[in-house]
């Protein structure tokens, strides 16, 4: 078959010494930063990118693309460890990761993570290689009410990954929404709720947000109701693996999420964080004890990992067969193609593949070692655990502060990530979940920019979206979604009902 | 009038608090039509949405049980804020090594019983440790100490 | 006890500072020629974006021939407002340098009720960097081949037409042909070039207003046709697309980049960094990286660096009410 030709030539210029070199500290640098709390891809491949004025395209490449997959993996080290998400994609395994952690569990959780993204990855590359070009053409039919009937579904998915009141979840996306819509309003350019400070022009940072939101609010929780003194962190193997059951619930998990996740990938804008959050939601309806998620649901972690791990490498595709950036750093590694001279697009499948199959096998050889890295790294990460808390956590803010303040040397962030502290800290204590808002804050602003925009397309018309095949199946399934939602919760109130009588 | 469930009280009020804030700032966005939405459109609609949820959350938790609202306590959550606002104010003047060292003290007097000698030794190190991959390997522009 | 040990501390850290701060002046007199330090690069934008590449590409280049390390510095935020205001305040010694589009600085002035500074008095010129206009586009297996079919074209739509813009200039380019050609067309905004390809090459806008780096690498792709640059000749490095005006609509909307530093900077420094500048600017490879990103190499002397600002913002006063560009 070509593609095996193809792809022996892509591992022949991937396995150069030097290839593999930039890969492996392409990956490591990117572990890092993406462990690191506060520091996340994007700055780091802007960093690094004059680096690689001087190197040839295929390395350069090679080393930047293993940054950004490599953040992947570091991101769930620190969400499930900490309660700190390195960046959007990484908040939802914060959710149920932690909470492994919390139960002794750290161990089991990032290696379902490491192993859970592996899979992902191998199967996201083969996806590249098989598929690319036709799955990206799809991408190409999607128009502004597509988008729109998109980010609505994804909304809806929101409330979903709450697991307690269905109202309260409902009321956190809406205020997330409006927190997003902070800033200047694309369709006009007029700002909004900017109270006159030119830190908010660009709208609310999503890192002090997070950070604040999850992370700090989590020390402060752990400050005032200390958990009880743990004991000695075992690191026999036993206890750093999963065991037979959590295997068992992890492997059918990660298969969906890499579905998912791949086919989210390709979508350009958004595609990429929506397919964690997605993953998240289709494993707490379909399972059989829901119960379970927000107390260390193993697929609640094997999901969402793979989903974003394989989001992560289809992400490539619109810009290795099409030449068009699916998010800010493909954005980045389409700058750094030009400045090698090379032009992004269908042409480079013929007139470079070593360059387009080198990428393809490149990405397979990082996976692999990013698991090889991750894996043992899980036994020290979890003796990093039992450091004293008193040390661990003034550490960890000291990570998170300067990490902020590295990115844009603000000050402002600072006082960003104090109000959403308190923000955070009055939501604990009212038991209202912020997760279901940071996805509120993505994709609402976006979902209200698709919206207007087709409005002005169509001349004000609102049948645009029904007569779009796409958007109006889109928007048939927010439906479907929105019942399976509302009536369990009707059942709920009835069994109430009938139970008070 | 009792409250049956107090979180949910103080969610609903936040909620309503919430969406007149916002309601109240965003009034003089232009509005325009369902056809040709303005800047104001979709935010004012939000708003009223969480006024109105934040109105049947109330009122629910007037009838159904729910969870009592925790005791705040003032030491975590101050000296952590602190510990920020230490670091942001005097980053620029002063550095990051001490702008570190003065997080690293002020967060560690969040709890208890703090042992001195152990705080300073470990703040000092920290911050050396975090400021050598910053700046030095990452090549992080920020002042390390004062001026530039 | 632990409270007074904290004060006293503090007090006698801002008694060092104070001092270690008034030492570097004692060895003013000693100082080696400009340069002889690390500079800092401003960029308006933040890590990763188009500029944001091509500013860090300069630092590189700029390390080089002047030997001295080139860090650069994100200050995105309120249209370049964040970054320009940072560097006029910064001290006038050529260590604190601003890389940015001579345009959008000089629009600021108009785009903004209370601009935070007067970007002719706070800053000056040093150094152009690129000529890069903005293009109008459509989509490749579009009808309209030309610029007199677009007008025939909207002329038909009686004002039903739209048109995609990513940016302030794409919407003045398009707003002003829009008024020499006697048609009119909606605006539809996005924020960056990959947001409204769709759009474009789906048919739902009639035309586009883009960025030439976004517009450029599409018409490669074969996915869009360029209609005209906005610049009154045609580009050294696209010649063949033909200038806006060659088709009878007198459309000047050259936008270019420069290097300022705060106005108070001395001449001899100015002077020094203009030729670090053009050092870079004439070696052929930045000649292939500008060209890459849709524009002409351009380099000048200082004092032409203020005049074309100064021109630039009086331009810009009648283009935003020509344009209807809401001030914040």
């Amino acid at each position: 078959m070509e593609v095996f030709d193809h792809l022996a030539t892509g591992f022949m210029a991937a396995g150069t010494l030097q290839n593999l070199f930039f890969c492996l500290i392409g990956t490591v640098l990117g572990t890092l930063i993406g462990v690191l709390p506060g520091i996340g891809p994007i700055p780091a491949l802007a960093i690094l990118l004059p680096i690689t004025f001087g190197l040839d395209p295929l390395s350069s490449l090679i080393m930047l693309a293993g940054i950004y997959y490599g953040a992947q993996y570091g991101g769930s080290t620190t969400s499930i460890l900490v309660n700190m998400p390195g960046e959007a994609s990484s908040v939802v395994t914060c959710i149920e990761g932690h909470q492994m952690a919390r139960k002794g569990r750290a161990g089991a959780a990032l290696a379902i993570a490491a192993l859970g993204s592996f899979f992902a990855g191998c199967v996201g590359t083969v996806f590249i290689a098989a598929f690319g070009p036709p799955l990206a053409s799809i991408a190409q039919q999607f128009n502004s009410p597509d988008y729109f009937a998109l980010m609505l579904l994804g909304l809806v998915m929101a409330i979903v990954l709450a697991h307690g009141s269905v109202m309260k979840a409902v009321a956190m996306v809406l205020i997330g929404l409006l927190l997003g819509l902070v800033g200047t309003d694309t369709n006009t350019g007029l700002t909004r709720y900017t109270f006159g400070l030119s830190g908010l022009w660009e709208g609310i940072d999503f890192l002090p947000l997070v950070l604040g939101l999850f992370g700090i609010v989590e020390i402060i929780r752990n400050l005032e109701n200390p958990p009880p003194p743990r004991d000695a962190i075992s690191t026999r193997m036993r206890d750093l693996w999963p065991n037979k059951q959590e295997i068992r619930e992890a492997i059918p998990a990660a298969l969906r999420g890499t579905m998912l996740g791949s086919i989210l990938g390709i979508l350009p804008g958004g595609g990429a964080v929506l397919a964690s959050f997605a993953s998240y939601t289709l494993e707490k309806k379909i399972t059989k004890t829901p119960r379970r998620f927000g107390h260390g649901a193993v697929e609640g972690v094997a999901g969402p990992e793979s989903a974003n791990n394989a989001a992560a490498q289809t992400s490539f595709i619109p810009l290795l067969t099409l030449g068009i950036p699916s998010n800010p750093i493909m954005a980045i590694m389409m700058g750094a193609m030009i400045i090698q001279g090379i032009q992004p697009g269908a042409a480079v499948m013929t007139t470079r593949p070593d360059l387009f199959w080198g990428m393809v096998a490149s990405m397979w050889i990082g996976n692999l070692m990013l698991v090889v890295i991750n894996l043992p790294m899980i036994g020290i990460w979890v003796k990093l655990l039992s450091v004293p808390y008193r040390l661990l956590y003034p550490a960890i803010l000291l990570f998170c502060a300067i990490g902020v303040y590295s990115t844009s040397t603000e000050p402002f962030m600072m006082v960003l990530m104090i109000v959403f502290t308190v923000f955070g800290y009055v939501l604990f204590k009212l038991g209202c979940e912020p997760a279901p808002m940071v996805l509120g804050f993505i994709l609402g602003p976006l979902m209200e920019e698709n919206l207007r925009r087709s409005l002005v397309i169509s001349r004000g018309d609102p049948m645009i979206f029904i007569n779009r095949p796409i958007s109006a199946t889109l928007l048939v399934a927010t439906v479907l979604m929105l019942c399976l939602i509302i009536f369990p919760q009707f059942r709920k109130t009835r069994e109430e009902a009938f139970q008070e009588e | 009038m009792v409250i049956k469930s107090p979180q949910d009280f103080g969610a609903g009020i936040l909620f309503i608090l919430f969406g007149a804030i916002g309601l109240w700032v965003g009034s003089d966005l232009n509005f325009g039509t369902a056809r040709n939405m303005g800047p104001g459109y979709f935010p004012m609609i939000i708003c009223g949405l969480i006024m109105l949820i934040g109105l049947i959350v109330a009122a629910k938790s007037l009838a159904v049980e729910g969870p009592a609202i925790e005791r705040i306590q003032f030491r975590p959550i101050v000296f952590i804020l602190l510990a920020i606002a230490a670091f942001g104010l005097f980053i620029e003047d002063i550095g990051a090594i001490i702008a570190s060292i003065l997080l690293i003290m002020f967060a560690a007097y969040a709890r208890k019983d703090v042992n001195l000698i152990e705080t300073v030794v470990f703040a000092v190190v920290t911050a050396a440790f975090v400021v050598i991959i910053f700046v030095y390997a990452l090549g992080q522009p920020m002042p390390v100490w004062w001026g530039r | 006890m632990t409270a007074k040990d904290l004060k006293l501390t503090r007090r006698s850290l801002i008694a060092a500072a104070s001092l270690a701060a008034v030492m570097p002046g004692v060895t003013f007199a000693q100082s080696k020629p400009y340069p002889d330090g690390t500079i800092t690069f401003v960029c308006a934008f933040p890590a990763g974006s188009g500029a944001d590449v091509l500013v860090r590409f300069f630092s590189e280049k700029l390390a080089q021939v002047s030997k001295q390390t080139v860090i650069v510095e994100n200050k995105p935020g309120a249209n370049g407002n964040i970054a320009a205001e940072y560097v006029a305040r910064a001290k006038p010694d050529g260590y604190t340098v601003y890389v940015h589009s001579g345009t959008s600085t000089a629009a600021n002035m108009s785009l903004f009720k209370k601009p935070p500074i007067d970007v002719t008095k706070a800053l000056r010129g040093v150094q152009f960097i690129n000529k890069q206009p903005f293009m109008l586009a459509v989509a490749a297996d579009s009808p309209i081949k030309d610029m007199k079919q677009l007008t025939e074209h909207l002329k038909g739509k009686g004002g039903d037409g739209t048109y995609g813009s990513t940016a302030t200039s794409g919407k003045v380019l398009a707003e002003v042909y829009l008024q020499l050609a006697g048609v009119s067309a909606t605006e539809v905004a996005y924020k960056t070039g990959p947001d409204s390809l769709n759009d474009i090459t789906s048919g739902q806008l009639d035309f586009a207003a883009l960025d030439p780096v976004f517009a450029l690498s599409q018409q490669r792709e074969g996915r869009l046709r360029l209609l005209g640059v906005g610049s009154p000749q045609r580009m050294k490095s696209i010649p063949d697309v033909p200038a806006i005006k060659e088709f009878g609509y007198n459309v000047d909307q050259l936008g270019w980049w420069g290097v300022f530093v705060p106005a108070k900077t001395p001449d001899d420094t100015v002077m020094t960094l203009n030729g670090l500048f053009l050092k870079v600017l004439q070696a052929p490879d930045t000649e292939a990286f500008l060209n890459k990103f849709g524009g002409d190499v351009y380099t000048g002397s200082p004092k032409e660096v203020d005049e074309l600002l100064a021109k630039t913002v009086e331009e810009w006063r009648g283009y935003v009410a020509l344009a209807k560009i809401p001030q914040n």
